[in-house]
């Protein structure tokens, strides 16, 4: 219940400041009537669109309606700005989550290998990969695997949607600009419990070393893991704007910026009200899976 | 009697130009290929009356026609789907229509399409985006099937501009499906059918083989929606997409050495300069003096802008006139660079140490807009002259404060004209008290600017504008600037020729064997 309270929270607090921000920078009439449109049919039009009423009633309005998941028709385009969204959901909820995938197939093994291997020349050599890939603007790798890997090689396409293959580079670029921080994360924690009394203990007990790393180690490093990851996914899905954008997928980040270009109110407001509840729901399942692999939170809630 | 044969001559010229078009491409042959087109804007609708975006009305020209055409090359207003017209008096224009011509999905085009077309467009509850273009239109009269009279409400001597970038639909089949139809299922008369459209993705068209020109040679045609300028060039270098728009100076160079695309400069109808509130609208500033205003033109050193920063890709004009829009004075000379007399008309003017003023700039879609302008607050402030540069990286705020008349004391700038090829739509909206867009204006130039607009004699319009053209170098309302070169990147093994109009013709475009 204290949950559904926070959504609610949440929810309006988006909209409302995305309301008021993109009602102070302009209006859509700029974009939509052409340059040299007389001053009377400026004036008809944002009368017709309701853009010359004072901006808390608009919100109002607004609001009244997203309740019932109304959140308007989009300006531009003569639909519905709820199924412009959802019908974008999939590929971005597809390159989340490749991208997300991607980043753990990356920094764990990396951050159990340089833990175990603590400050040899594999520890180094993966560190300093972690501070180049942190270091790494998002958009210019994106731009030089396509350099490479699009141009010179031609293996892959340079962008779009549909196959496997358009697949590749985003998912990759994300996971890279996300694996540094888990990967580093992953390397702290299980070198602290590497040095614990109980990993010790289970060693003197005679457990071969890969039970040690895998049961004992392992899966109490994850913890801490898990819950940045949680908290990475917010960021993630502000990574997916600019992988959207480099490699033209289409889905709700693009169609967002877009939205937010061409002063469309309704798509706006309803992809960010979207995004926000898929961050919010991801976060909670974050919750439930910590209490699955740490029994010791369970407890203490029950 | 001498208009209609002056018409004659270049409609001479134009039948010359399509039979050479036209038979370079011999009627055996079948339309064969498919290329791919970059669009850096999601394409808003499919419905040619409601949007006025650049990339949509370049898809508008392939699936539909326009009653009259610009040739690419000399620029001219010829024939199209309107094959003859005649001035009957100051207010009424009568066209001729091709006969057979047919949409692509079998109904006649007529005499009462056209009405129609207008009446839709013309009708405020359609909440056109185009009606404004257009407003000067009082009625539309079916003669016959195939002849229609125009009657406007004043005399209208950019008619022809106009017409020749409204493309015409069907009465019948929007009647019977209706506007949230018509927006996703085009049907035009156009050189290019419909295939499927899926919106922030692609745009796929395919080859009418019954257009009333002959089938286009290139079969399919698909419009990429790339929103990223390194992306963009990214795919033309892996021969993703055969075409795309505006390529940064400093990305030329390596276009032209890939060996796969080559960027193909073309001068376009609009121009940039950047404004100065003389009138003022906003608050009082050093720039009602005119002389400041002068000043401001003889401290930059818009020359070596065009040379350095934009790498030669600009014209310098004299005044913002633009030289392929009717009217256009090529004997007035641009403002020569000479700081020193810009500093003794400050001086002149009481500004010995000159001031402090604000710039809004908004960089989007020009390029090397930054470059330009920090360039120019080096030169200016050498005179005296402080700019503080306020930026916005979208045009919309600006253009909000613009309408608000608060944009002043200086603001960037840049025109297109409408496509209308005349200065009329320049002068009306830049210097008359009426419109929000003049921030200077005087008497003399408002009467002079509504005689030209009321008047179907061009060689009188020529002598009132070459007039205007005098008067505004010397009020200096602002700092004249270029006439813009566009850059298109385009692939080797394509063919293709871009109007003043930024229109790509694919139509006529062929693949290299």
């Amino acid at each position: 219940m204290r949950r559904l309270g926070q959504v609610v929270t949440i929810c309006l607090g988006i909209s409302f400041i995305s309301f008021v921000l993109l009602h102070l920078t302009g209006d859509p009439v700029t974009v939509m009537l052409p340059l040299d449109a007389p001053e009377e049919e400026i004036a008809l039009f944002r009368h017709k669109m309701g853009f010359d009423r004072p901006i808390l009633v608009q919100y109002l309005t607004f609001l009244k309606n997203a309740a019932r998941g109304d959140f308007g028709t989009s300006l531009f385009l003569e639909r519905p700005a709820t199924s412009l969204v959802l019908e974008r959901f999939p590929a971005s909820l597809l390159l989340v989550s490749c991208g997300f995938s991607v980043a753990m197939m990356i920094a764990i093994p990396l951050g159990i290998i340089s833990a175990l291997k603590n400050h040899t020349f594999i520890d180094n050599l993966c560190t300093s990969v972690a501070v180049m890939g942190q270091a790494m603007p998002l958009f210019w790798f994106a731009l030089m695997m396509m350099i490479v890997f699009c141009i010179w090689l031609g293996w892959l396409p340079v962008s779009g949607y549909g196959t496997w293959k358009h697949l590749i580079l985003p998912s990759v670029s994300m996971g890279v600009w996300m694996a540094p921080q888990t990967m580093r994360l992953t390397r702290s924690g299980m070198l602290d419990i590497l040095s614990q009394d109980y990993v010790r203990t289970a060693r003197a007990k005679g457990l071969s070393r890969r039970k040690v790393v895998v049961k004992h180690a392992f899966r109490n490093a994850l913890i801490p893991v898990v819950t940045l990851v949680g908290m990475q996914f917010g960021f993630l899905v502000g990574a997916a704007v600019v992988t959207e954008m480099v490699f033209s997928w289409p889905g709700v980040a693009s169609l967002l910026l877009n939205a937010i270009r061409t002063y469309d109110f309704p798509v706006v407001q309803a992809s960010l009200v979207m995004l926000a509840l898929f961050i919010i729901s991801v976060n909670w399942a974050v919750d439930v899976i910590v209490t699955i692999i740490d029994p010791r939170i369970r407890d203490k809630r029950r | 009697m001498k208009r209609k044969r002056i018409c004659l001559v270049t409609q001479l010229v134009i039948y010359g130009f399509v039979f050479l078009a036209a038979s370079a491409n011999p009627l055996w042959a079948k339309p064969q290929g498919k290329i791919f087109i970059s669009t850096a804007y999601d394409l808003p609708t499919m419905d040619p009356h409601m949007h006025s975006v650049r990339p949509m009305f370049t898809v508008g020209w392939h699936m539909f026609d326009n009653l009259v055409y610009r040739d690419p090359v000399t620029r001219k207003i010829g024939p199209w789907l309107a094959t003859d017209w005649e001035i009957l008096d100051d207010l009424t224009w009568e066209f001729k229509l091709r006969k057979g011509v047919k949409f692509h999905n079998g109904y006649p085009f007529t005499a009462h399409d056209v009405k129609f077309n207008f009446e839709r467009i013309l009708n405020p509850d359609q909440k056109s985006p185009q009606r404004a273009k257009h407003i000067s239109i009082k009625s539309v009269e079916v003669i016959d099937d195939y002849t229609v009279r125009f009657h406007t409400k004043n005399p209208y001597p950019v008619m022809l501009e106009r017409l020749a970038n409204f493309q015409m639909i069907s009465e019948k089949y929007a009647k019977e499906k209706g506007d949230a139809h018509l927006a996703l299922n085009p049907v035009g008369t156009g050189p290019y059918k419909f295939v499927h459209w899926k919106k922030g993705r692609e745009l796929v068209v395919e080859a009418n083989e019954d257009w009333w020109r002959g089938a286009p040679p290139i079969k399919t045609l698909v419009w990429r929606t790339i929103p990223e300028t390194a992306t963009q060039i990214a795919e033309l270098l892996a021969g993703g997409v055969e075409f795309i728009e505006s390529v940064p100076p400093d990305q030329i160079d390596l276009i032209n050495k890939s060996g796969v695309a080559r960027v193909m400069e073309v001068r376009v109808l609009p121009v940039a300069f950047i404004k100065l509130d003389g009138a003022p609208r906003g608050e009082p500033n050093p720039f009602t003096d005119k002389r400041v205003r002068q000043a401001v033109n003889y401290a930059a050193n818009v020359d070596g802008y065009i040379e350095h920063i934009m790498r030669g890709r600009a014209i310098r004009i004299a005044t913002w006139a633009s030289p392929f829009a009717f009217g256009y004075d090529p004997t007035i000379e641009p403002y020569p660079y000479d700081p020193e007399k810009a500093k003794q008309l400050l001086a002149e003017a009481g500004y010995p140490d000159g001031f402090e003023v604000r710039h809004v700039n908004s960089h989007q879609r020009i390029p090397a807009q930054r470059q330009f302008i920090e360039a120019l607050q080096v030169d200016l402030a050498k005179v005296g002259v402080r700019m503080k540069i306020q930026e916005y990286t979208d045009e919309g705020p600006l253009f909000t404060l613009i309408r608000t008349g608060k944009a002043g004391p200086m603001y960037q700038m840049s025109w297109g004209y409408s496509t209308t090829h005349d200065l009329d739509a320049i002068f009306y909206e830049h210097c008359t008290e009426q419109s929000f867009w003049a921030y200077w204006w005087s008497d003399e130039t408002t009467d002079l600017i509504l005689k030209a607009r009321n008047s179907m004699d061009p060689e009188y319009r020529k002598t009132i504008y070459s007039k205007l053209q005098h008067i505004i170098k010397e009020e200096a309302p602002v700092l004249f600037m270029w006439q813009y070169v566009m850059t298109y990147g385009v692939g080797n093994k394509l063919d293709l020729v871009v109007g003043s109009d930024e229109i790509p013709r694919f139509f006529d475009a062929r693949i290299k064997q």
